[in-house]
């Protein structure tokens, strides 16, 4: 996973008067090492999320979408909002973890941090782009008050838009909604104080 | 200790783990496993070792720690990183061997290797293998010494053959480094200074709590008595104004 940094470390580490790891650089590797090590969390959940989960038929990018839920005591919320947001994904067959491939729903694993609103797309290697979150056009991005036990409440069937091969997932975190042309410009620009990027590679075989 | 989640299930509230089928409680047990201690020959070569009070003498934070509690991991990983940050960027001494392994060269390596070490000390075997009483951080610095090690060799660099192994000490790995690079982090401190000086009150107070005293966000809105999205937006807005300072002064930020 790659996180663009808002400025260079080294303008960080000057501002603390040593040459040594920053706060706000400790603060990013440890939001990816959390990140990494979750899979304990994430199968303790996973069975009644998966269990549960419909499938929804349409043309295009197939989604699902879980009753909303409301706003809990997450233990897997970011406490104090200090820590950079950050998501995984997961692809599940019949309820279990797999490898991604046509069929499979992809989940997300979201730490917010201090962010309020989830955006995502996948790029494919040859340039195409395919919209998750907002699903629509017109849409905006995904409120994340409708995390469960840190999963997003709407996944993804991998379907024939989702070709064998390498994919980038950007992840575009945000305090407000924003549309689709608003992502298009933040991820294409240097980060703000008020959005993150986060990225994912992703295999479809 | 949190309230039960519940959701609405079908019809009717359920809360978690009384009523959908699919839910299974987590199974809480306490697991010993043999903890593989990476074999450290060089038990006598020294980064600061004090060791806080923590994993091994607090058992409620033991126990947070082996059930991967965020909270936990974060007050582990906060008082052993900069040792490990350490140890990453100035490297390490093979007294027995007269070997030299330098420290990481770029920033993103760096980073890194720092995250490797804790994703593998954090992995849900490594938390439940550790057995609360052996000190933490030598075992977190044995990581990071086999993971450099690997990476040199896996780079097909040779460790450097140090010819006279009894001259040499950790102290001299960790100051060591080239003139032109130091003059240079002078003449950056020194244009830091000078943008740090002409920030307004409260500039100057974030910068200080934020980055000098390394408190979180939240800490530092505490402080202050503003919003932690305040300090948040005065954090960035200091970084990007020293990047611009420094910019105008022609002084390069690509290296450490």
């Amino acid at each position: 996973m790659t996180k663009q940094m808002s400025q260079p470390p080294l303008i960080a580490r000057l501002l603390s008067r040593r040459r040594e790891l920053s706060r706000i650089e400790k603060e990013q590797i440890f939001a990816r090492v959390v990140a990494e090590v979750a899979p304990s969390r994430w199968r303790s959940r996973t069975a009644w999320l998966t269990a549960s989960l419909g499938v929804a038929v349409a043309a295009g990018v197939l989604l699902m979408a879980w009753p909303s839920r409301p706003a809990s005591d997450d233990a897997f919320t970011a406490r104090g909002g200090n820590v950079q947001p950050a998501f995984r994904i997961h692809c599940i067959i019949a309820a279990q973890e797999a490898p991604c491939r046509s069929g499979a729903k992809l989940v997300f694993e979201v730490w917010p941090g201090a962010a309020t609103y989830f955006a995502a797309f996948a790029r494919r290697d040859d340039g195409a782009v395919i919209w998750y979150f907002p699903d629509q056009p017109t849409g905006v991005s995904k409120d994340l008050r409708s995390l469960v036990h840190g999963i997003l409440d709407t996944g993804i069937i991998v379907g024939p838009e989702h070709q064998p091969g390498s994919y980038e997932i950007t992840g575009v975190f945000s305090p407000q909604p924003i549309d689709r042309a608003a992502i298009r410009a933040i991820a294409g620009s240097p980060p703000t104080n008020l959005t993150s990027l986060v990225k994912r590679r992703m295999i479809i075989e | 200790m949190l309230a039960p989640l519940s959701w609405l299930v079908g019809d009717h509230h359920c809360v978690a783990a009384d009523c959908h089928p699919a839910v299974k409680p987590v199974q809480k047990h306490t697991v010993r496993v043999a903890m593989t201690v990476p074999s450290d020959p060089e038990s006598s070569v020294s980064i600061a070792t004090s060791e806080p009070a923590a994993l091994d003498r607090d058992r409620a934070l033991l126990d947070a720690f082996r059930r991967g509690e965020r909270e936990a991991l974060g007050q582990v990983y906060f008082d052993h990183v900069d040792a490990v940050a350490k140890l990453v960027r100035h490297g390490f001494f093979l007294a027995s061997h007269g070997l030299r392994v330098p420290g990481a060269s770029q920033l993103d390596i760096e980073h890194e290797l720092v995250q490797e070490v804790f994703v593998r000390a954090f992995a849900e075997r490594a938390r439940n293998g550790y057995d609360g009483l052996r000190p933490y951080r030598p075992y977190l610095l044995r990581i990071a010494k086999n993971l450099m090690i690997d990476r040199q060799r896996a780079r097909g660099h040779a460790i450097a053959v140090v010819p006279d192994a009894a001259e040499l000490d950790a102290a001299d790995l960790a100051t060591a480094t080239d003139t032109e690079d130091e003059l240079h982090w002078q003449r950056l401190t020194a244009a830091t200074s000078d943008y740090v000086a002409g920030l307004d009150a409260e500039m100057r107070s974030v910068v200080r709590l934020r980055f000098e005293e390394e408190r979180s966000q939240q800490e530092v809105a505490e402080v202050l008595h503003v919003s932690r999205r305040r300090v948040r937006t005065l954090e960035q807005r200091a970084q990007v104004g020293l990047r611009r300072h420094l910019k105008r002064l022609k002084l390069r930020i690509d290296s450490p």
